[in-house]
């Protein structure tokens, strides 16, 4: 550390006590109780580590976690295509209409997240806004029960949620960009797509990761969302969290089962950058663009 | 002498010394006076003793309730709150295992007045989540119907209490009457093809295992292993059948109002009414395969800090203006058999109060699995099965 640094050390040290504090330690600790032996809602302060092997040989855990998996996946490719076509549309295109819509785009995250899961249900459900608007004009016989409670209905009800806040992930990036990046790429024969391809979006790579990697992660340990919409067959691994640390009172095997889904999530967002990596999306340095 | 730095030295005297040590003593002795006046918070504002000397239990202050929405009776009880000067703070659960949660984790100290279903009791005590009540302590005890008030589940060998029952209610077979033509008679014909997709299931460990148990006749906390593998096969079937799984009843009744689902497995007699309010028609059936009936109770968490409010709320509870009340609120049964004629029709017909034993007859009480057994599955056994159902 060179005299350079110290002050801006100086200045961080509050936020990494903060973190340390209210991240490190709760985790630490959680990680302890995993490898305790569980009494009913009460540990022994004797280490083992039971709970793990559990979750190694108990296939339904895996069954979950592959589920949560698949739906914080396939929530977050939604999310940022969507976001990233607001975002694009936002700093390109938008001209002065830009602030307003960033606005509405920030504004829309404040709206409850139990109203908007229960919307879908108004907007999905057999007697819904689809159903009906489709029964009126003749498209439909009868209502479309798949619309709701499954899977997909959770997806598509996470990704309204995820949208904006992938959107605007997004966006500070591309506001960033500089222009003339693009601009050499089209003086040197480059059409707009390819401008695109090229420039615009290796240079926003990290954004797309960043945004990725947070809806998957949230959408992946959603634990309301599946209970409301996923029907008979949407349960994800967060509920069974929960019913380890409020039914059954075994914490160690809810804080193992929780290591478990942060190895697994950590390896998906490994692999993504892995494949992101190799497909040029996340260039190496480009810390000036 | 010079004066210290920075400190302003008076021309102290014996005569000043003196008043000043008289200040002084004057204001410790008032500066008690008034925190005894301010009393500890919780049981201020009554004399807590007898003319005899003797203490006597001094009511005031406030209860910390913890549990269901609705069993506070903040309504039934606001005049006597009032005319005792006491406050009740709730705080409400999603799920019954909120409860114990709470009550069990660190800082769960603070929570004066619980409530949980008969099936938890020994469980409860197992965990040290209740205390025991001498039934002296609740007066109203006595005017309970005796299957209440001399239940097993509650009291201990000792005659104490661990839990006053309040209210109870029963599980059945709800259906629309509008979508469903003839009443089902079996929890089976629910597996029926014409109900695929469109009944309801509510996250109720305890009630669906039970009511699985009963379909497969076998006793439900004396089970073997392979038992329990059976009654997981059977409600995987009905989850099959199921549009979903509710976290609540509040949310089953939803699908049954919205007709996404037409009748329920494991419903709750309470959701004709809740039903009938949005202009639905739910009728209520206890299949052949039998069904349970669930009381709850109220209970004191050891260390309660005002215990004795508690008592005296619990009380209240069991008297008979709020007994009528509490059933037409929530739409379920009373413990009072004196409290069964001033019920409102639509409240009265949820259950044959005209014959009691032939309804407990079809549908018992029943106890949830024991937390440790050699010879049969266990509570976490259960869980685990759930979980397993749930994931399919």
């Amino acid at each position: 550390m060179n005299a350079s640094n110290r002050p801006g050390y100086a200045l961080t040290a509050p936020l990494v006590g903060v973190v340390l504090l209210l991240v490190v330690a709760p985790l630490a600790v959680f990680l302890l109780y995993s490898v305790l032996t569980p009494q009913p809602f009460s540990v022994q302060w004797s280490p083992t580590f039971d709970s793990y092997r559990r979750v190694a040989g108990e296939r339904v855990w895996w069954n979950l976690i592959a589920g949560s998996v698949q739906v914080g996946f396939i929530t977050a490719v939604v999310s940022v295509v969507l976001g990233y076509v607001l975002a694009h549309h936002i700093a390109f295109h938008a001209g002065r209409s830009k602030f307003l819509l960033l606005g509405l785009t920030a504004i829309s995250i404040l709206g409850g997240y139990l109203v908007r899961v229960y919307a879908w249900r108004t907007i999905l459900g057999t007697h819904g806004v689809v159903n009906t608007a489709l029964l009126r004009l003749g498209l439909i016989d009868e209502p479309l029960r798949w619309l709701l409670f499954n899977r997909w209905a959770v997806i598509v009800a996470l990704a309204n949620i995820f949208v904006p806040f992938a959107a605007i992930v997004i966006y500070a990036r591309l506001a960033n960009l500089q222009p003339e990046h693009v601009q050499a790429a089209r003086d040197l024969g480059a059409n707009a797509r390819g401008a695109f391809r090229l420039v615009t979006l290796p240079l926003s790579g990290r954004a797309v990761f960043l945004a990725f990697a947070f809806v998957f992660l949230l959408s992946a340990a959603d634990y309301v969302t599946p209970q409301l919409l996923g029907g008979a067959t949407g349960a994800m691994i967060g509920v069974a969290v929960q019913d380890q640390f409020q039914r059954v009172g075994n914490w160690p095997l809810g804080a193992a089962l929780g290591f478990t889904i942060f190895a697994v999530s950590a390896v998906c967002i490994a692999g993504l950058w892995l494949v992101m990596r190799v497909a040029g999306l996340l260039p190496r340095g480009g810390r000036h663009a | 002498m010079s004066k210290p730095h920075g400190i302003l030295v008076r021309n102290y005297d014996r005569r000043a010394f003196l008043r000043q040590m008289g200040i002084m003593a004057a204001a410790v002795g008032s500066g008690a006076t008034l925190l005894g006046a301010c009393g500890n918070g919780s049981n201020g504002g009554n004399d807590p003793t007898t003319a005899n000397g003797t203490a006597a239990p001094a009511i005031g202050g406030t209860i910390n309730y913890h549990s269901w929405e609705g069993y506070d009776l903040l309504d039934a009880t606001a005049d006597w709150q009032q005319e005792h000067g006491i406050e009740i703070r709730s705080s409400y659960v999603g799920g019954h295992d909120d409860i114990h949660t709470r009550v069990l984790s660190p800082g769960g100290g603070d929570i004066d007045l619980i409530t949980y279903y008969h099936g938890y009791a020994d469980r409860y005590r197992e965990l040290n989540v209740v205390s025991p009540i001498d039934p002296g302590e609740v007066p109203n005890l006595e005017h309970l119907m005796p299957v209440f008030r001399d239940g097993e589940w509650f009291r201990n060998d000792d005659g104490n209490y661990v839990g006053i029952p309040f209210t109870w209610g029963g599980i059945c077979l709800n259906y629309r009457t509008d979508e469903v033509p003839q009443a089902p008679q079996r929890w089976t014909d629910l597996l029926e093809p014409e109900f695929e997709g469109r009944i309801a299931m509510v996250d109720d460990l305890n009630g669906n295992v039970v009511l699985a148990a009963l379909i497969l006749g076998y006793e439900p906390e004396r089970m073997t292993t392979g038992q329990l593998q059976e009654v997981q096969d059977l409600l995987i079937q009905f989850k099959r059948q199921a549009v979903a799984i509710s976290p609540s009843f509040g949310d089953m009744n939803n699908l049954l109002i919205s007709g996404e689902a037409v009748a329920a497995f494991m419903g709750w007699s309470a959701l004709n009414v809740w039903a009938a309010e949005q202009d639905v028609e739910l009728e209520c059936v206890i299949p052949e395969e039998g069904s349970l009936t669930f009381v709850d109770a109220y209970a004191i968490p050891p260390n309660a800090p005002n215990r004795e409010n508690a008592l005296a709320f619990i009380n209240e509870t069991l008297s008979l203006e709020v007994q009528v009340e509490q059933a037409e609120y929530l739409s379920a049964g009373v413990v009072r058999e004196d409290a069964i004629d001033q019920l409102p029709d639509e409240v009265r017909g949820l259950y044959p109060y005209d014959d009691m034993d032939s309804f407990f007859e079809q549908a018992a009480l029943y106890n949830v699995a024991p937390s440790e057994s050699d010879e049969y599955v266990t509570y976490e056994d259960w869980t685990q099965m759930w979980q397993a159902v749930k994931a399919a």
